[in-house]
């Protein structure tokens, strides 16, 4: 094939404009003919590139896939709490008055007797904020859970009234107030 | 673990549906320093590789929020550190006054397995994509939600930097 013909197709192919049957071409001029020399640092790219089913590494999808498994820990734990605020709500709608929540480790809620208007929770909102000190990147976490129309929920002996929109489901004293070194939470 | 693996269409399907929410997470950690949309993309390239060991669609999402998260960070702390890009838009395609000797096959081989081991992860599995996977740029544009013209760019960043690796390995 021309020089000229090959300059051009290389430099298409860097700036990824080349069709699959330029690429071709370009593939057959580095594995059948003798290249030119000139071309010599190009040639990796058509008869050594080392492609295998996964570009990535066993260790690389693990460490990717891991990060998953400590959140869905995290998930079903929130999961756990919303279940507890439903399970209170129902039952002030249907007029028991208190609820006790039976999970070991959850103290009971106090008796209220609002009759509340029972709405399920419609969203849980995780919201970070990235924090720069120096070469330190902080990230605080809030949590927040979204109603759509009024109701009363008490959470941690804080009640809140009065047609909220987004509650804080737990004080930022709490689990959800973290500020670390994110260096151990990145994957890189 | 039992999975049943994501095939192409129920990724893209997936893939469309919780990249909003994605772009969401980017913009609101990035703050507009970096392009939120590279992040997600990268955040889809990398589960693109896993998606073989994902379980069904919530697996799927919960791995997305947090990889996403993670993306963004490593961005943010990546900021300070990497070099600028000083890879020339346009590729002087010559010989250059002291052009290379072909090696031999199987010694190219194993360094640009080198090479490429030390690649970062979203230059790979963009490469791989094409070079073994066999997918056309419009496929892959639609797996990533994005323009042909972006994965062009990122296919054309991901070969200059293999090729540039690759000079300072070879000289």
């Amino acid at each position: 094939m021309k020089e000229e013909k090959i300059k051009e197709l290389l430099k298409r192919y860097m700036e990824a404009d080349t069709t699959p049957a330029e690429e071709e071409q370009l593939r057959q001029y580095f594995n059948e003919e003798d290249y030119d020399v000139q071309f010599a640092q190009y040639a990796p790219f058509f008869i050594a590139m080392p492609v295998e089913g996964n570009a990535l590494t066993e260790e690389e999808c693990d460490e990717i896939l891991s990060r998953c498994e400590v959140s869905q820990s995290f998930g079903f734990m929130l999961r756990g709490w919303l279940r507890y605020v439903a399970v209170w709500l129902i039952g002030i709608a249907l007029g028991g008055g208190g609820v006790w929540l039976l999970r070991g480790g959850v103290s009971p809620t106090v008796p209220v007797d609002v009759q509340a208007k029972v709405l399920p929770v419609v969203d849980t909102l995780y919201r970070e904020r990235v924090v720069m000190r120096s070469d330190t990147v902080y990230v605080v976490k809030y949590k927040s859970v979204v109603v759509p129309q009024p109701t009363v929920v008490e959470t941690k002996g804080m009640q809140s009234d009065d047609y909220p929109l987004e509650l804080p489901v737990m004080s930022t004293e709490t689990m959800w107030n973290e500020a670390g070194n994110v260096a151990d939470l990145v994957v890189r | 673990m039992m999975t049943h693996g994501f095939g192409k269409a129920r990724f893209e399907q997936e893939g469309r549906k919780i990249r909003p929410l994605l772009l969401d997470v980017a913009f609101s950690l990035l703050s507009g320093a970096i392009d939120a949309d590279d992040a997600v993309q990268e955040t889809l390239l990398k589960i693109w590789c896993v998606r073989e060991r994902i379980a069904d669609d919530t697996h799927f999402r919960k791995l997305a929020m947090v990889t996403v998260r993670n993306v963004c960070l490593n961005m943010l702390r990546d900021m300070k550190v990497r070099r600028a890009d000083t890879l020339s838009d346009e590729i002087e395609i010559s010989g250059g006054e002291n052009p290379q000797s072909i090696m031999e096959r199987d010694e190219l081989i194993g360094r640009v397995r080198e090479v490429w081991g030390n690649l970062p992860q979203q230059y790979r599995i963009i490469l791989n994509m094409k070079e073994a996977e066999h997918l056309s740029n419009e496929e892959i544009a639609s797996l990533l939600g994005t323009t042909v013209a972006n994965v062009r760019n990122r296919l054309s960043r991901a070969r200059k930097e293999m090729l540039a690796r690759m000079g300072n390995f070879l000289k």
